[in-house]
């Protein structure tokens, strides 16, 4: 299958820190891939390398083919990449629909059809708020779900989706694994990070593994839950036991 | 229902339409010297209406924005006195440089944000005062350095924009302003409004939006030049007089910042209320109490701003809207079709 994105030999240091060390790996048009490990890992410097928030210090990163190392962070959304932030970053002083709108501008200059095309994501997201609640008065998940409402409203191919399911409960987490699956059904292509192991094992068809900035396993979820170094790692001898 | 707003026939806005009315008809019946203070009230606001659409809805502080009043007063005076150029036709093309100006301007100053940004913007203004206050010449064009640019008067000339009374000035000067408040609502309602409050909420959010940071800025600095130099246009006709002293002064940039912060930044009517509140304010301050205890007016002044940044940072403009809705119900009640509506959503 063809490949979205095609990262090769990736390296980030913070000065002395190495936070992503010779990472390579991609993700395939259509799927959902599950990003994992421990905190400082790497996930989010590899995101923020990806969506172009700064540039790796060496290595290639390929967007549908093109070298996009060195490219802007807006032209990655115009490209068709979108990405929710781990700390989310409603735009506070508007309502939700109007942040979905922010998002839909990117592709028309009317404002009808982008108010329009914001109410449909706001319908197709399921968001319990009031239409007219200002964006910083909405509670955890309708702020995770904003975020991801807002990156769809670019109209994207790939999304990234850092830790949304962070601070929601059971329930909410099947909402969102049942909203991942209707995105990934539209033809959008998912990477998420998150540290519900449940959850990622269950929505994701491969799973990368990181661990101190380098690539520890890619697989499958079963081949990853088997895997004694992911054990070893990350996943703990308990998950190992509980499969 | 969906609204629960409450409203009635005026929709909360007579007073608002009301304040429209006084701006409109009153200075026709009042004294010269009220005139004036009317004049000023309407320059005031159209020059923080200018600052605030861009720094109101971009969210940094320009402490510099005298110096794009200054381009504009100074290039349309000098195509007058030494083009014979009609104020009319150079005030758009003081307004083009201006606007060109502040775009070359904004370029290194939107890398910064914060307080570099108001420092970096407070540092032009000294800049350009001091060149042009010890400049004869620049480029072949005679400046005249600290003397400033002298009009002379030549009585009523519509094409020369020069008016006997101070009732047509204060008219130009009203259509200056509507325009100006036409131009921000229409940004604020338009694809640019939306991602500039998005930017100042938000930069890496928007960036990842594909919101092209500097490129939306400078828009928002060119139309905000474009429209200033109008004002200035407007300040060398009234004053017949340009000196750099004054036109390029700090005192013109933070007066005209505060003015918008304390009206409400990013909101289309809050910097022309907030000329409504302190231009008065000040006005009578200084004839009050400057002759008998000199530095007072500042110290009452200065003490207001603070109540108003401590209390509602966000700008007075909530908060008197706001009042003045509660009181129309008061008075006027609601509507009663309204009231059956509201009635039926109860059951």
């Amino acid at each position: 299958m063809e490949e979205i994105i095609r990262l090769e030999n990736v390296t980030k240091k913070f000065g002395g820190l190495t936070a992503v060390d010779n990472f390579s790996g991609a993700v395939e048009t259509g799927s959902i891939v599950g990003l994992i490990g421990p905190n400082g890992a790497g996930k989010t410097t590899l995101f923020n390398m990806m969506s172009c928030t700064y540039p790796p210090t060496s290595g290639k990163i390929f967007y549908k083919g093109m070298d996009v190392t060195k490219a802007r962070t807006d032209s990655m959304a115009i490209r068709g990449l979108a990405r929710t932030f781990q700390v989310t970053k409603p735009f506070g002083d508007m309502t939700v629909v109007e942040n979905f709108m922010v998002g839909a501008f990117l592709h028309t200059r009317d404002r009808a059809v982008a108010r329009k095309q914001a109410e449909e994501i706001y319908e197709y997201i399921g968001m319990g708020c009031g239409e007219c609640k200002a964006a910083n008065e909405t509670t955890t998940v309708d702020r995770k779900k904003l975020e991801i409402g807002r990156a769809l409203a670019t109209k994207p191919e790939l999304l990234l989706l850092d830790e949304v399911m962070a601070g929601c409960n059971p329930q909410e987490k099947l909402e969102l694994v049942e909203t991942c699956r209707k995105i990934q059904k539209s033809g959008v292509t998912l990477l998420v990070i998150e540290h519900d192991i449940k959850t990622i094992m269950s929505l994701c068809e491969k799973i990368i593994i990181l661990h101190r900035g380098a690539k520890l396993v890619e697989g499958t979820p079963s081949e990853v839950a088997n895997d004694p170094r992911a054990i070893s790692a990350y996943l703990g001898e308990d998950y190992h036991a509980g499969c | 229902m969906n609204t629960t707003e409450r409203t009635n026939f005026f929709q909360g806005k007579i007073f608002a339409i009301l304040g429209v009315l006084i701006l409109l008809v009153v200075p026709n019946f009042v004294s010269t010297n009220v005139q004036i203070v009317f004049i000023l009230i309407l320059f005031y606001g159209l020059c923080a209406s200018c600052w605030n659409i861009v720094c109101g809805f971009v969210g940094e502080l320009s402490l510099g924005h005298a110096v794009f009043l200054g381009f504009g007063a100074y290039i349309s005076t000098l195509l007058l006195m030494d083009g014979s150029l009609s104020p009319w036709v150079g005030m758009f093309i003081a307004a083009i440089i201006t606007a060109a100006f502040g775009v070359i301007v904004g370029l290194p100053c939107f890398r910064l944000h914060g307080p570099y940004f108001a420092l970096t913007t407070i540092a032009l203004g000294e800049l350009i005062r001091i060149f042009v206050e010890n400049n004869e010449k620049v480029f072949g064009i005679n400046i005249r350095g600290a003397m400033g640019l002298v009009l002379k008067q030549t009585g009523n000339q519509f094409i020369a924009f020069e008016f006997a009374n101070k009732i047509t000035y204060y008219y130009v000067l009203v259509a200056f302003v509507a325009v100006t408040i036409l131009v921000t609502w229409l940004i604020k309602n338009s694809k640019l409004g939306y991602y500039l409050t998005a930017i100042k909420s938000d930069p890496d959010a928007a960036e990842s939006l594909g919101i092209k940071l500097t490129k939306y800025k400078l828009i928002a600095m060119a139309i905000s030049c474009f429209m200033i130099s109008f004002a200035g246009t407007f300040y060398a006709q009234y004053f017949r007089y340009v000196g750099p002293t004054r036109i390029f002064s700090h005192d013109m940039s933070v007066q005209i910042a505060l003015i918008a912060l304390v009206g409400g930044q990013g909101t289309v009517f809050g910097p022309l209320l907030g000329a409504c509140l302190l231009v008065p304010i000040t006005e009578f301050l200084s004839e009050e109490f400057g002759g008998t205890m000199p530095g007072l007016h500042l110290f009452i002044y200065g003490i207001m701003m603070v109540l108003v940044v401590l209390y509602m940072p966000q700008g007075i403009y909530k908060n008197v809207t706001g009042f003045f809705k509660k009181l129309e119900y008061k008075i006027f009640g609601w509507d009663k079709a309204n009231r059956k509506s509201i009635g039926k959503g109860v059951k």
